[in-house]
């Protein structure tokens, strides 16, 4: 693992403006602003933008159970990485990424979720991704206050405690390289694309990005791949790069690689 | 474990049986999937409809059941709701110990998180079972009573 790739990516954040449509007789607070970490979740910014709308004393106070989010006209995943969000905008650089709160009807299968609902969501990510990669030999091995620690770097933005848990989960067990490659690819308005794939080919010579999202693209029917950016952490990875360096550098805390795929401007 | 080619072929076979007892199982997406819904009551009187899928995880290469409750206007029960009121998973067993067996995810068609029962150890509890004719009915008389889905007699 590089210290300084991983620092870098775990340090870079997104601007989010959060915005209420409540219909309330008040009419709305003013929006929220915020910087969020790209590897942290909807999730776990939400308590904080519903105490900023909840301030006004003489106003309906608004609780989690009752709200949807939106982004661009469609519903945004509380449980998705922020950064993986404002990647699937495809926006120009530092713009800001606009959610809308509402109070309204939400749309079919949404589900508000909470703290505890999103560290049951990453903890099963983890083990999923370990299991790819080792068949769960280090999750197996790992103390249930190594899982604390984890999710308590993610929830306090302490890439110190990050960096000694994260190593472990990086770390090839006996030798043995990683079975498989934990990869997620995003487009919009989909859900996630998963598919089994090692880091070497049968030559034994190392897998890309490019070839792995080719084979994805290729499963979702896409008529021309070229027409499209591969990015992640905002920024268009080079084709060429190798999954395993990917996972060990590249991966959100929850320790999948997420790839966001969209048309090219 | 089971690859997914023999998944695709024992799934239709399994709905088949499913209907042949009365079940209310179909395939979806051509057949990439198995799905199941019927109405129940909660202990308030409340009527729900509950959805089940059965999902191949290529993780895992193991079946997964997926599954979801929804009020009359659509939306889905909350987690509470689930394992206490319809699932009625005794309190002496806390949220967070349910959760390392039963939480949300995304599902892998809809897109949109519905609950699933954690695949993780699935293949070892199947090296216990005898598999060679049918590995989901076996699978299902497992996994299925744990949202309590009906199992055929077989």
């Amino acid at each position: 693992m590089d210290y300084e790739v991983c620092r870098k990516v775990w340090e870079s954040q997104v601007p989010v403006q959060f915005t209420l449509h409540s219909n309330s007789a008040l009419g709305d607070p003013l929006p929220f602003y915020t910087m969020l970490p790209r590897y942290s979740f909807l999730a776990l910014a939400v308590p904080r933008v519903l105490a900023y709308f909840n301030r006004r004393e003489d106003g309906e106070k608004i609780v989690i159970d009752q709200i949807w989010l939106e982004a661009s006209g469609s519903p945004a995943k509380m449980y998705a990485p922020v950064g993986v969000l404002y990647d699937l905008q495809n926006l120009e650089r530092d713009q800001i990424l606009e959610i809308t709160v509402k109070t309204s009807s939400p749309p079919p299968g949404f589900v508000p979720i909470d703290r505890n609902a999103m560290e049951a969501i990453f903890m099963q990510s983890i083990k999923e991704a370990d299991y790819l990669k080792t068949k769960a030999a280090t999750t197996n091995n790992m103390q249930k206050e190594e899982y604390a620690q984890l999710w308590r770097s993610v929830t306090n933005n302490n890439f110190d405690e990050y960096w000694t848990i994260i190593q472990k989960l990086m770390e090839e067990k006996d030798g043995k390289e990683f079975d498989h490659i934990p990869l997620r690819v995003c487009m919009k308005n989909k859900p996630f694309k998963q598919i089994l794939i090692s880091s070497k080919d049968k030559s034994g010579s190392l897998i890309t990005i490019g070839d792995a999202i080719a084979q994805v693209l290729e499963d979702s029917a896409v008529a021309d791949p070229s027409d499209f950016r591969i990015t992640s952490h905002g920024i268009d990875v080079p084709p060429h790069t190798p999954l395993i360096f990917a996972a060990k550098n590249m991966a959100y805390p929850d320790n999948f690689v997420h790839i966001v795929v969209v048309p090219k401007l | 474990m089971l690859t997914e080619q023999r998944f695709h072929e024992e799934i239709k076979s399994f709905v088949e049986r499913m209907v042949s007892e009365k079940l209310n199982w179909s395939l979806c997406e051509n057949g990439k999937y198995a799905k199941e819904s019927h109405l129940e009551q909660l202990p308030d009187g409340r009527i729900i409809s509950a959805e089940a899928h059965v999902i191949y995880n290529s993780t895992y290469q193991v079946p997964v059941i997926w599954f979801n409750y929804f009020e009359n206007n659509g939306t889905p029960l909350q987690f509470s709701t689930v394992v206490r009121d319809v699932l009625q998973i005794s309190e002496e067993e806390s949220d967070a110990s349910i959760r390392t067996r039963i939480s949300h995810l995304e599902h892998p068609f809809l897109g949109v998180l519905y609950f699933n029962i954690h695949p993780c150890n699935t293949s070892g509890l199947m090296k216990e079972l005898k598999t060679d004719d049918t590995y989901l009915l076996p699978w299902f008389s497992v996994y299925g009573p744990q949202i309590r889905l009906r199992v055929p007699t077989f």
